[in-house]
């Protein structure tokens, strides 16, 4: 068991070392990559060790080309209400997969400076049926391609993509929350008090990074466009330690969780991927597979919970009157 | 499996338990402290498509949620061929127990007449911690890509090379190389294939994966890890992806985009006329009504 | 009815100087008001985070409100303009308090839906970054389309009363006042002309806001049927929320019509035929709203999804919203149909008496149009914030409800100083009215 994750995180980290052109090791399991530029753009460096051909070390700066979408800063104002040019995003959750681990939410918050309880991505614990297990349902915007908050924006301070990303532009957006209560599948928070000082760099907002957040705006998953124009994946898919979350681009037909990279068509016709609620109408670009042969006890999710935590789920664990279990 | 984890989880804690109580109250638990710390060292290599070349060390004590980083130490590289010992660099890890040591393009190892060199990392320890060493055999490979198309069906194929010293080129047999095709964020694998005794794998490449605006697809050999040759990535490009259409589609007139569909502003602007028409003519006939006064 | 004998004269002590109860009263109601103003710049600088709102029931009783007070103002609008095309002459006293309801209810209305913006100071960009998909610019132009319509409704049917006000001798006033008086007569000096003039406005004015107030109302559903959510996305949503209006209105009309009875005296204007025929129009809207609310609620108990049953059972859990529905229930159908049903209990009072618990009752319903859906969305919430499951307003919340209905009062107070509360010259004129412009003749007229 054990050696099987060490090679897993071995094989991790050789990835990143693959794909990232920069290289870190990683301490232990699964800790951060020594990453110190986050912010977007071209022309960055680092400090590295080089061994000379005279047989010295010395230290040089090292370009990283750690762009993959041109332009690398994350669009100003209007421009960016255009999609990235050719890229359809979309998500894949595994369903299976899923613990209730919430390191995704944690990641996201921490990317997003959100504070620890605005959760852009939230996970519930579902029941289909009486008579069915219940299972954990990551759930953040799903990016509709018919979405019903950008409908009914009064402003349109929130707005559709052509790459498939539903935005918020808090320089716009006038707070009436109408987007809120249209959103069928509740992901919308609103800034009810002052944001947190941000400690993420930026340098103006932009729409794409989301940060900082403005009082009396609703704020929102945005796929992290911003980290995909440095080929980075979502915070919350680099941060599940299940590898549950599959994000990509479904032009180029392959998702990846960071350590498997598969094809985006394959994988919903093989494990009968579903979007939540079809018959709304909405579209999504979030895909679930479903949660059969699934790698962990449900409960296991609850184990690391405090008891007042746990008891929001009695309901759907036990039923309305305790009486199912 | 979860099962099980917690069963050697429990087993652990129980030891530790009773070690500790057996120690606590024994003189030897003295001594036991005074015992130096393990110290583990992770070392690897590798090779990324620009040719860059890093050797990666970690140094860690610990172990579990304990698990860190031993900063500022100093660790020996040496380097062994043909039975003489060199020492590379000597360097230090960073506040992570990190240290990245990139090879200059034209940076030689000392190899021995198979083309192999021996890199050896030397932790020497100290009052707490134990010393470590560790080795790799590193040599140098050379990816070349060829495309073929046989019976419209398109074959990917890879030779896989060892260069030794004077440059010389030997097949390598029985490699597993991985093949893939690069997408934005990681390489999407194809398969893998293992190379015949001239150091050749071929590969069907599926028909239908998307390439970019020219369907370019680009094209990744990777081997990780190898006890020789390290972890290698060797790209190219050929024309073999189904193109995708890179054109930003203005959006249609919709509810959720920002024009709105022409018969829902002819309705509003229709209705907001025919009332403000009524309202301006009432208001005409006050204006007589003035008039006349 | 005398209403041929009504003058000028009788209503002129209404209009000099006020009194100190006067003042008291505006005083007070003035306290109230800048309190609600008190709440709002403090909630404007400490963000919403004061009030009861959170994520799950974003909208509150704001939202409430403003379909609460829209819906009050559409009942006047309706009356007083079908009277004026209608040429019916028995509602003639009652259509300046009508039409006062109808403008000070939008005038309060309008601003709630705007409490609910995070962010007050962008309100420009709903006229620079308008966009016409959005119920909110939809309700945006239809409110202020109306709310200008009904201000210059209540304006044409003042500027008879204004002539009489200038020519009146000795006006016992301030010279703006009179001032005010020459303006806003025009002129007018009773010619045929000018009554025809004066005529011809009535009616195409209120001919255009008869449509306009049901487009408004309706539109305002929409700001909830547009959402996919159970017990939102409604099809009758629009026809149900005109209804619930009218009734609201005509309920607060009768209660205002007492109000003015007891304090002016007006007996002898305000009669028991007035009740009586608002009695029976009550009775009446009460059996079309009961029909409404139970084609919604029967077709959505009769086949209900899994979150319509959530949703419907609160309003059977006591310790969620069965109380409020209960009180919904008894005073929006059942008192009204046993008080106005049985004759022994109907009188002035007890019409009265049932038409405040009605406007009670129909702002309850709006409370639990709006919250109790907003807490049952299709992902049930599991949160441990109980603010964050259910919602209950804050003090910031309810000074604004409360100064709302101050400044209603407030607008009413101030507005019976200027003219007459019964309509003077309409009242009088009722036997001799301009005929209506025909569509068409037939021979020999």
């Amino acid at each position: 068991m054990k050696k099987k994750e060490d090679k897993g995180n071995r094989r991790k980290f050789l990835k990143n070392t693959f794909t990232l052109g920069a290289a870190a090791l990683a301490t232990g399991s699964g800790a951060a990559l020594a990453h110190k530029n986050e912010s977007g753009g071209n022309g960055k460096t680092e400090k590295v060790k080089v061994l000379t051909t005279e047989g010295k070390v010395v230290e040089i700066d090292r370009h990283i080309d750690d762009c993959k979408i041109d332009p690398c800063a994350p669009p100003i104002g209007n421009a960016a209400r255009q999609g990235i040019p050719g890229r359809s995003f979309v998500m894949v959750i595994d369903l299976a997969r899923c613990k209730n681990a919430r390191k995704c939410i944690e990641g996201c918050q921490k990317g997003h400076n959100l504070k620890p309880d605005q959760e852009w991505l939230k996970v519930y614990l579902m029941k289909d049926n009486p008579e069915g297990e219940p299972y954990w349902f990551p759930r953040q915007c799903f990016h509709c391609d018919n979405p019903p908050c950008v409908k009914v924006c009064p402003v349109g301070a929130t707005f559709k993509r052509q790459d498939n990303i539903v935005l918020v532009d808090e320089n716009r957006c006038i707070g009436c929350k109408f987007c809120v209560v249209a959103c069928p599948y509740s992901v919308r928070i609103f800034n009810w008090d002052e944001p947190p000082e941000s400690d993420i760099p930026h340098e103006e907002y932009s729409p794409e990074v989301s940060v900082p957040a403005q009082i009396g705006t609703v704020s929102k998953c945005d796929f992290c466009a911003d980290r995909s124009r440095e080929g980075k994946l979502p915070y919350c898919a680099t941060s599940c330690p299940m590898g549950a979350l599959y994000f990509g681009d479904r032009n180029e037909d392959a998702v990846s969780n960071g350590t498997d990279t598969l094809r985006f068509s394959q994988l919903i016709k093989e494990r009968v991927g579903y979007r939540y609620r079809e018959e709304l109408g909405t579209k999504p670009n979030v895909y679930y597979l479903p949660p059969v042969e699934r790698m962990f006890d449900y409960e296991s999710g609850l184990d690391k919970l405090p008891e007042a935590n746990q008891k929001v789920y009695d309901e759907i664990r036990f039923g309305k009157n305790g009486k199912n279990k | 499996m979860n099962s099980l984890k917690k069963i050697i989880k429990n087993i652990t804690y129980a030891l530790i338990i009773v070690t500790v109580n057996l120690l606590s109250v024994s003189e030897v638990s003295a001594k036991v402290q005074a015992k130096k710390e393990r110290v583990r060292m992770k070392m690897y290599y590798s090779k990324n498509d620009a040719g860059e070349r890093l050797i990666s060390i970690g140094l860690t004590a610990g172990s579990g949620k304990k698990m860190h980083g031993l900063k500022n130490e100093k660790v020996i590289l040496n380097s062994t061929a043909n039975d003489s010992t060199f020492t590379l660099a000597i360097l230090e890890t960073d506040s992570l127990g990190l240290i990245n040591l990139y090879l200059a393009n034209d940076y030689k190892f000392p190899m021995d007449e198979n083309g192999i060199s021996i890199i050896k990392a030397s932790y020497g320890g100290d009052d707490t911690y134990r010393s470590i060493s560790k080795e790799l055999e590193i040599a140098d490979i050379e990816f070349d890509f060829t495309f073929e198309i046989d019976d419209s069906v398109k074959y990917l194929i890879i030779k896989a090379n060892k260069i030794d010293r004077e440059e010389n080129k030997t097949p390598i047999n029985e490699l597993d190389i991985k093949i893939g095709v690069q997408r934005l964020y990681s390489v999407l694998p194809i398969d893998i294939v293992e190379t015949n005794e001239d150091g050749i794998g071929k590969l069907e490449i599926p028909d239908d994966l998307p390439g970019d605006a020219e369907g370019n697809l680009t094209f990744v050999a990777k081997i990780e890890d190898h006890d020789e040759f390290g972890t290698v990535t060797k790209s190219a490009s050929h024309e073999w992806g189904t193109p995708v259409s890179y054109e930003v589609k203005p959006l249609p007139r919709q509810l959720y985009t920002d024009e709105a569909p022409i018969w829902m502003i002819a309705a509003v602007f229709i209705t907001l006329l025919g009332a403000w028409y009524h309202f301006f003519l009432s208001i005409s006939k006050l204006i007589k009504l003035k008039k006349s006064a | 009815m005398n209403t041929a004998n009504i003058s000028i004269k009788d209503f002129v002590h209404t209009l000099e100087k006020p009194s100190k109860k006067w003042y008291f009263w505006v005083a007070v109601l003035s306290i109230i008001s800048l309190f609600g103003i008190y709440a709002l710049i403090r909630q404007m600088i400490e963000g919403q985070i004061i009030t009861g709102m959170r994520d799950n029931a974003v909208w509150g009783i704001y939202t409430a409100n403003f379909v609460f007070f829209m819906g009050l103002s559409y009942a006047g609008a309706l009356i007083s303009c079908t009277s004026q095309l209608l040429r019916i002459k028995w509602t003639k006293p009652l259509m300046r308090m009508a039409e006062l309801l109808t403008v000070s209810s939008l005038i309060v209305g309008a601003p709630f839906i705007l409490f609910c913006l995070g962010r007050l100071d962008r309100i420009h960009y709903l006229l620079f970054y308008g966009r016409i998909q959005s119920p909110i610019t939809w309700d945006v132009i239809a409110i202020s389309t109306d709310l200008v319509f009904c201000i210059a409704f209540l304006y044409f049917t003042h500027i008879r009363d204004f002539a009489k006000l200038r020519d009146y001798p000795n006006l016992n006033t301030a010279n703006w006042r009179k001032k005010m008086y020459k303006i806003l007569a025009l002129g007018y000096k009773g010619t045929a002309d000018q009554k025809k003039y004066l005529h011809q406005a009535h009616d195409i004015m209120a001919a255009i806001i008869i449509p306009t107030a049901i487009i408004a109302y309706s539109l305002l559903s929409l700001l909830f049927s547009m959402s996919l959510r159970p017990g939102w996305h409604s099809t009758i949503f629009s026809p149900y929320f005109v209804v619930t209006a009218g009734y609201s209105g005509v309920a607060l009309l009768i209660v205002v019509m007492w109000i003015y009875r007891k304090t002016q005296k007006l007996e002898d204007h305000i009669t028991n035929l007035h009740f009586n025929y608002l009695g029976f129009a009550l009775i009446l809207l009460t059996f079309i709203y009961a029909y409404f609310c139970f084609s919604e609620y029967l077709t959505d108990w009769y086949n209900q999804t899994e979150t319509l049953h959530l949703l419907l059972s609160k309003f059977s859990d006591f310790s969620q919203f069965g109380w409020l529905s209960l009180f919904h229930i008894v005073f929006a159908f059942i008192v009204p149909v046993i008080v106005l049903g049985f004759p022994w209990l109907r009188s002035i009072n007890s019409v009265t008496l049932v038409s405040l618990f009605i406007v009670l009752a129909l702002w309850v319903k709006r409370y639990l149009i709006v919250v109790p859906t907003l807490e049952t969305p299709f992902i049930p919430i599991q949160d441990i914030r109980p603010e964050y499951v259910n919602y209950s307003a804050s003090w910031v919340e309810w000074a604004l409800s409360v100064s709302g209905i101050a400044v209603i009062i407030l607008i009413f107070t101030v507005a019976s100083k200027i003219a007459p509360i019964i309509p003077v010259s309409e009242v009088s004129d009722a036997h001799n009215l301009e005929k209506p412009k025909l569509l068409f003749k037939t021979k020999g007229e």
